[in-house]
């Protein structure tokens, strides 16, 4: 039984390994075949007839292979040449020496070709006008056939913006053929753009307008609009509908795409709100130097990555791993800037305890002096790059893409968050902290070292600032007086959310968020800015203690 | 205030200083017009500064909007003095003729016509600024916001109405601000004679804004005043109503800001959305915290101290005077750390040192360390006095708080 099983399972092996052998080989052997029979259709394109040029041209153009994309190219460029009986991409170069150099690559693989030659070695092609036009058109359909989506999608609609109702079958035929649902909109939506400038029937026209309506195209909308003021009024009621659906959509996906951004914009102030808040909640204490401990951590990770780069230069590192400072840079981040507040707290603030008007103007002085140092050390204006992870992006909807970097700012403040609240609920430090807070006298009664938890209250805060800054850094430009731009907001965030409250700072920084990225495609930046200031002020006369106001025997007299 | 006396003697001795003795120096050559022109700004800021003193040093209010007053003032005198300067197209200021964007039939907006007449530009530049303290201060005052809340919350403001100054479509000549200016009154604002009689105008303005902060200092009002800032909730409970005189001390500092500015504006020729940058009423606050809090002669020491080494620094006139003409040690460490200090690039440096060294060493000021030295008791210390027990303080007005708050 043994045995058979054991013979059975080496058969099957067996079987399964001709089995492979035998796929690739007729792949690599069909592969073969494709180039041989392209191949003679690119000699074919030597010939001295014009007509035999062009057959050779649109049967290239039916092989749907993207390797004769850069190929038409240099063809239209005339760069193509023949050289001992092969077509070859010449290209002109300069040595060492300035002396003219010619070097040849193959017509289809573009491998380079060792052999020196010169002009003469080479004869050009005879290209009319004719052959031009269809090789054109043959990169477009190459494109359209391209099996990456993101390119196929870009000739798609680059087809549609062509005008060109020439490529209306064609787009037709790539409509039948297509399987992606991506492509086959945007196939959609070019081919009624194009039946639109065309001379098509009315009923053509009419459902083009519709069908374009129906895909939310927002590139078909300058063109309905106008078509709204001149067409016959047969077309009304349809492009009324088209242009009002388009509308509709695109109101809602901008809305979105504004909700979204005010909530990577709200995480920031989040971050930066709850440092100040927990300080101010804990020490009564407004530290306006809270926006350069940001910075701080701004440079921080601009630090990092310059270390990295060092590293990578000296070959301690692969080069592929650059992409990983940012993982460093968050600790660095934190870690540099909760030193500085830490700094600040013991040298500073601990002396000016229970006096928080001047604390306010102390660490006003702090700020002065940090931004100045940085200004002086780093100069005006410094870029961090993105690591290639968090570029790009995910379209959820269509004209609704959610850039990664700003989708990793709120899943980093989220964490961030559930950080500090494990931390302030769980911890010895937190409790301690809660104590602190709640009746300092009390807790220090009871054996707790108040100044001790501030200190590091203080460094945790200025560690939260500092990630503030390590997230920025994805999504803006880094100066030395960046905090000032933040500081007022977060102030806001503080005042409307409440004092030492994290569930306050998280509702009041994303609202706040949200509505300035809302306000501002309405009424412009600074309008947007001013409503926010005034909502705030007005939010203060209705609830002075924000939005989570204490009860009970320790509200405020 | 102990010793009044004394005090009004170096007062009067500075005044009469300022009064005859600048403007026979000058007679005399020995000091150039520009001097004199900066001397009058630093005395406009003096007069800001006396506001700042009773508003916080007094009442213990840390207002961060008094730019914005000190603004409001100078847009007032400017949009005057604009109005009276080159005009293009329909009777446009040429300010705000090249800011807007309809150049084709625009009017003077209806906001410009009151400010053609002097009187009432005068009477504006000092009523506005008041009237929106009075609003302002009415509606947080009423709600009790205090303390840092209420800084927070006049910061922003200062922050917005500066954003809002600074659009071209609120024709107030957006960021460039209100320029050109010719005319005052029919004087030549560029002459000499004219710098010299703004700068003594201001003198004389000081002495009168200083005398007015020194009747309500000394008033029963006053004391009212020192007491909300040492104990408001006591106060309040013996039966006063602070929102009545933090209303009536904010809407005088807002005032004396307005003076500030409406004196400032024809002697520098410029009054731009940056003269309220919130930065700027930090700025204005260490005026006050340099000369020394609730002694209204600290005000104007501290405004003219600060500004006067603003003015060196920045000119590079210490660095250079060191430095540049001996020229020896050149490109030493003690070179380098000269121009790290004294240089045009050190005066954040020197500033945030100076908000450092006199909240952390001098929280009197200039005034306090004397009369420390002299050994006389003055008003700042009650507050010193007063949170003996800083904790309890604590514990009530602020941290007060919030029980199982961070249990978010």
């Amino acid at each position: 039984m043994a045995v058979n099983t054991n013979q059975a399972m080496g058969r099957l092996l067996l079987f399964t390994f001709a089995a492979l052998l035998i796929v690739v080989f007729s792949a690599s052997d069909s592969q073969a075949a494709t180039d041989a029979s392209i191949h003679e259709q690119l000699m074919k394109l030597t010939s001295e007839s014009s007509a035999a040029r062009r057959k050779a041209i649109s049967a290239l153009a039916d092989t749907d292979d993207v390797r004769l994309v850069p190929f038409f190219e240099d063809y239209l460029k005339g760069n193509v040449s023949l050289y001992k009986e092969n077509l070859v991409i010449r290209e002109d170069t300069k040595d060492a020496q300035g002396q003219k150099q010619i070097s040849l690559k193959d017509a289809l693989t573009r491998d380079a070709i060792g052999d020196k030659v010169v002009a003469s070695d080479l004869k050009d092609l005879d290209i009319s006008n004719k052959e031009r036009v269809l090789a054109r058109d043959a990169i477009m359909r190459l494109r359209l056939s391209d099996p990456d989506i993101e390119a196929r999608l870009q000739a798609i609609v680059r087809a549609g913006d062509s005008s060109n109702a020439a490529l209306l079958p064609l787009l037709k035929a790539r409509l039948a053929a297509e399987k992606d649902s991506r492509a086959q909109i945007g196939l959609k939506e070019s081919i009624a753009l194009l039946l639109l400038d065309s001379d098509a029937k009315d009923d053509e026209v009419q459902s083009a307008i519709s069908d374009l309506g129906e895909v939310h195209s927002g590139r078909a909308l300058a063109k309905l609009k106008d078509m709204q003021k001149k067409s016959p009024p047969a077309f009304k009621a349809g492009l009324d509908q088209a242009v009002d659906r388009i509308e509709r959509y695109q109101f809602w996906a901008q809305g979105l795409g504004y909700v979204f951004s005010g909530l990577s914009l709200g995480s920031i102030l989040v971050l930066m709100a709850l440092g100040l808040s927990i300080i101010f909640g804990l020490m009564g204490v407004i530290n306006m130097a809270h926006g350069e401990l940001m910075m701080i951590g701004a440079y921080a990770t601009f630090v990092t990555q310059k270390a990295f780069e060092y590293m990578i230069d000296q070959h301690w590192l692969s080069a592929s791993s650059f992409n990983y400072y940012f993982v460093a840079a968050i600790p660095v981040s934190f870690l540099v800037a909760a030193l500085a507040g830490y700094i600040i707290e013991i040298t500073i603030i601990r002396f000016l305890y229970g006096r928080p008007l001047e604390t306010l103007l102390a660490t006003y002085g702090v700020s002065l002096v940090l931004t100045q140092l940085v200004r002086l050390q780093f100069g005006d204006n410094i870029a961090v790059n993105s690591p290639t992870w968090l570029q790009g992006g995910v379209e959820i909807m269509r004209d609704v893409v959610l850039p990664y970097n700003r989708c990793f700012i709120i899943c980093f403040c989220m964490a961030c968050i559930g950080g500090m609240h494990l931390i302030i609920s769980k911890t010895n430090l937190g409790l301690l902290l809660r104590a602190t807070t709640q009746n300092r006298n009390m807790a220090a009664a009871l054996g707790v070292q108040t100044r001790r938890i501030d200190g590091y209250t203080f460094a945790l805060g200025a560690g939260l600032a500092g990630l503030a800054g390590c997230a920025l850094t994805q999504v803006g430009g880094i100066t030395p007086d960046m905090g000032q731009n933040y500081i007022v907001d977060s102030f806001m965030v503080v005042v409307t959310g409440g004092v030492g409250k994290l569930a306050g700072a998280v509702w009041a920084g994303m609202a706040l968020g949200c509505i300035d990225k809302l306000f501002e495609p309405l009424f412009q930046a600074v309008w947007a800015k001013v409503i926010i200031l005034i909502f705030v002020v007005m939010f203060i006369q209705w609830r002075p203690s924000g939005l989570f106001p204490a009860k009970g025997r320790f509200a405020d007299a | 205030m102990r010793n009044p006396k004394q005090y009004l003697n170096a007062t009067l001795a500075f005044f009469c200083l300022g009064l005859f003795g600048v403007p026979l120096l000058y007679s005399m050559n020995v000091v150039s017009v520009d001097t004199i022109n900066q001397l009058g700004r630093f005395l406009c800021f003096a007069i800001v500064a006396l506001g700042i003193d009773l508003v916080w040093g007094y009442t213990g209010i840390l207002s961060l909007c008094q730019a914005m007053f000190f603004t409001f003032g100078g847009y007032a005198i400017g949009m005057h003095m604009a109005l009276h300067g080159p005009l293009d197209g329909d009777g446009i200021p040429r300010c705000l003729f090249v800011v807007s964007s309809d150049v084709s039939g625009m009017k003077l907006p209806w906001f410009w016509e009151p400010f053609k007449s002097l009187p009432l530009a005068l009477i504006l530049s000092m009523f506005i600024p008041g009237l929106v303290a009075l609003v302002f201060g009415f509606f947080t005052f009423r709600s009790r916001v205090k303390g840092v809340y209420f800084s927070i919350i006049t910061q922003a403001t200062t922050l917005g109405v500066c954003l809002l100054f600074r659009r071209n479509e609120m024709r107030l000549c957006g960021t460039n601000g209100l320029t050109n200016f010719v005319t005052l009154g029919g004087y030549d604002v560029q002459t000499a004679n004219v710098k010299v009689g703004l700068y003594v105008l201001t003198l004389l303005v000081l002495a009168a804004v200083y005398l007015c902060g020194k009747y309500i200092a000394d008033s029963r009002f006053g004391r009212v005043l020192i007491a909300i800032r040492d104990n408001e909730s006591r106060l309040r409970s013996i039966g006063y109503r602070p929102l009545y005189y933090k209303l009536a001390i904010f809407t005088i500092g807002g005032i004396f800001a307005g003076i500030g500015g409406m004196l400032y504006t024809p002697q520098t020729g410029i009054i731009t959305p940056f003269n309220m940058d919130p930065q700027k009423s930090i700025d204005l606050v260490i005026l006050v915290a340099v000369g020394g809090r609730c002694t209204l002669s600290g005000a104007v020491l501290g405004a003219l101290i600060v500004n006067y080494t603003y003015a060196l620094l920045t000119s590079g006139t210490i660095y250079n005077y060191f430095f540049l003409t001996s020229n020896n040690g050149n490109g030493s460490i003690i070179q380098k750390t000269a121009e790290l200090f004294l240089g045009p690039k050190g005066w954040p440096f020197v500033l945030g040192g100076l908000f450092l060294g006199i909240v952390l060493f001098m929280p009197e000021g200039l005034i306090g360390l004397w009369n420390r030295i002299r050994g006389i008791d003055s008003e700042s210390r009650h507050q010193q006095r007063t949170p003996a027990t800083p904790p309890v303080v604590d514990v009530t007005e602020k941290v007060a708080a919030k029980p199982g708050e961070l249990n978010a």
